[in-house]
Parts: C-alpha cells; structure tokens; sequence
C-alpha cells in the first residue's frame, strides 16, 4: 500500500498492471519540463517534473515484469487551494492555476507513453489523501472534510 | 540560479536570522495582543534548510488540518510567509474576535474566514514592517489568501513556486501562544535565496552599527 499525504496542487499518479497486479504511485510537484544542468546540484531531484517521473515509473514497473500495453494510470489532486484570492487577481504575479497546470501535463505525459487514464478526481479547492493498493489497484482518495471515494 | 548553498550559511548568519524575525515575531505579538486583549508568548525561532519534501513535516504534520494564511512579499526583498493556525487555535481565536466560533468543524463561514484574512493582514503587515524598519528594504505583502485543509495541501502551493528554482528552502518558523495555550500558531517565513544575500547583507550592516 503506499500513501500521498496531503495532495494540494501536485498530482499522485498510480500506474498498475492488472496482469500481474503490479503497480507504482508518482508525485508530481510541476509540470516540467525539467530544466537542462540541474544535475549535480545539491538535493536535485528530477523526479518532481512529470515529464520524468512517469516514464521512470513506467521502466520501473517494466523491469519487474509489467506489460506497458496492460498498464493504466489512475490520478488525483491538482488543487488550487488558493483559487478564491487567486482569481480576485489578490496573489499577483503568482503563476495561476499550477494545480489544472500539473493535471494537464500528466494528461499530455500518459499519452505520450500510451498510458490509459483509467480514473481521476482533479481539480477544485481542497487537499487530497492518497491511498493506493498495489495488488488490487485500489485507489482511495480522501479530503480534509471527512469525504472519501475509491476510483 | 542562486541555490541556498551557494550562500554557505553559517552559525552567525541563522543566528542574524533568528533575531531579525525575532522583532518581526515581537511587532506582530503586539499586534494580536491588542487585538484580542490577551497576552501572546513568543518562542526562539528556528531556522532550518531543508529539502522541499521535508517541509510539510516542518509545518505539524501533512495531515493536519490547519487554517492557513499565505502572502506573496514582493519589493527589494521576495519571498512568501505562511500563516498556521491548529484548527482547534482558529476556533479559539475567532470566539476571541467575534464573540463565537463556527457551529461547523469543517467548514467556515464568509465571515470568519475573511476574519481570519484579516488577522493574518494584519499580524502579516506588523510583521514585515518591523523587518523593514530593520533592514532599511521595501517589503510588500500581497492580498492574503486562506485556506482551511491539510497543512499538507496548503505548503504544496507554496512548495510548487519554490520547486521551480531550488529543491531545498530555508524555513525560519516562529512559533507563539496565548489565552492559556489554546491559541497557538506559527508564522513561516521562506526567503527566495536571491533575498536571503540581501537580507543577510543587511544584517552584517546592522551588526557593525550596533558594535
């Protein structure tokens, strides 16, 4: 089982191979694309753009045996939590919108890799928590309200 | 790109920090002091520079549902300060402010959520201008933006901005409590690294005026 805590606006990405019942979850922080040369800096992870978590979840999963042409992604979050100051044009200069951006850049990257998007719950105002079974699939998104729903 | 490390922060220089957001912490007490009419405690504030996936932890707990208050500062110094109050603190603050909480644990109304705005405005403001009385530097807050969910949730906004220059950020947190402990809060400030030189820059001028 593994967990994304408190989701704003990055994405969880789920991808699972019902076949063998494997599967793997993604955060992703931006939208990418990942800058040239941030190599070798101190903490540089690549991995928070989605350009290059996913097709490195996909590898990873491939490597243990999944089939790419099995494997379907489910996803949740792109929040934009501060939509009402936002659109009052209140937080000026700040890039609006980064959460529908993060949905639309994983979208893009899942077809790109041929990835059907099996089930999301995207978008709105509020924080999400992930849950992810990766022997069932099971893809249990929960809100800060008490409300919860399997996709 | 300017990454924090470039900056080689020492002992000394998150020493200067601590006490610049000292004052700045010491103004906004003042500030809800006399808006509530209670005395507010006032913690040692921590610096710490951590990786941005640390940062929710650093906040209470990616879980926790929080009120938090977030402004954009722009001018000759840029960076964003976040506002947190525990559910429970909010609750306490506006039976202070209003003469009584919301009826919904979950959910606030129009009116206190602009309440809360305005304190977070107003401590935000207190804040600030004591930091730049200090520092001799223009430091504008924008319009504030609240969101009452998880502490989790809330950072990722501001995480997203910072992720697109650096992967660590520097967190000065400063923590205060009042009304026998069942107000409390924490007030976050993350300077962009081109600021920190400046603010750092500042503070050396400052230690040499006062010796």
């Amino acid at each position: 089982m593994l967990k994304v805590f408190g989701l704003g606006s990055c994405v969880a990405v789920a991808l699972y191979d019902p076949g063998i019942r494997l599967g793997g979850l993604a955060h992703i922080l931006l939208p990418g694309p990942a800058p040239h040369g941030g190599e070798g800096r101190s903490g540089w992870n690549a991995l928070k753009y989605a350009d290059q978590a996913l097709p490195a979840l996909l590898h990873a999963l491939v490597i243990r045996g999944a089939e790419p042409s099995r494997v379907l992604a489910k996803i949740a979050g792109g929040a934009n939590m501060f939509s009402a100051t936002e659109e009052a044009g209140g937080l000026a200069g700040v890039k609006h919108g980064i959460g529908d951006r993060n949905v639309e850049a994983v979208r893009r990257e899942l077809g790109r890799l041929g990835i059907p998007l099996a089930a999301e719950d995207v978008g709105g105002d509020r924080g999400r928590t992930v849950t992810f079974e990766t022997a069932t699939g099971r893809f249990l998104v929960a809100n800060a309200g008490g409300g919860s729903q399997v996709i | 790109m300017t990454d924090y490390c470039d900056l080689k922060l020492s002992e000394i220089h998150l020493d200067a920090l601590r006490e610049i957001c000292n004052i700045g912490m010491g103004n906004a007490a003042t500030a809800l002091n006399q808006m509530i009419g209670r005395p507010i405690e006032l913690s040692i504030p921590e610096t710490t520079l951590v990786s941005l996936c640390d940062v929710p932890e650093l906040m209470g707990g990616t879980e926790k549902v929080v009120v938090g208050i977030y402004l954009k500062i722009w001018g000759d110094i840029q960076g964003n300060m976040l506002l947190v109050f525990p559910r429970e603190s909010a609750r306490s603050l506006l039976a202070l402010l209003t003469g009584g909480p919301p009826e919904e644990e979950l959910l606030l109304s129009e009116m206190h959520s602009s309440a809360l705005r305005e304190i977070g405005n107003i401590l935000a403001s207190s804040y600030l201008s004591a930091l730049e009385r200090l520092l001799g530097r223009t430091l504008i807050p924008s319009v504030p933006g609240l969101a009452f969910d998880m502490a989790g949730a809330i950072v990722d906004y501001i995480l997203i901005q910072l992720g697109e220059e650096v992967d660590q950020t520097l967190v000065i947190k400063a923590a205060f409590s009042g009304d026998g402990g069942r107000l409390t809060g924490n007030f976050f400030l993350l300077p962009d690294p081109r600021s920190l030189r400046i603010i750092l820059q500042a503070a050396k001028v400052m230690a040499e005026d006062m010796a």
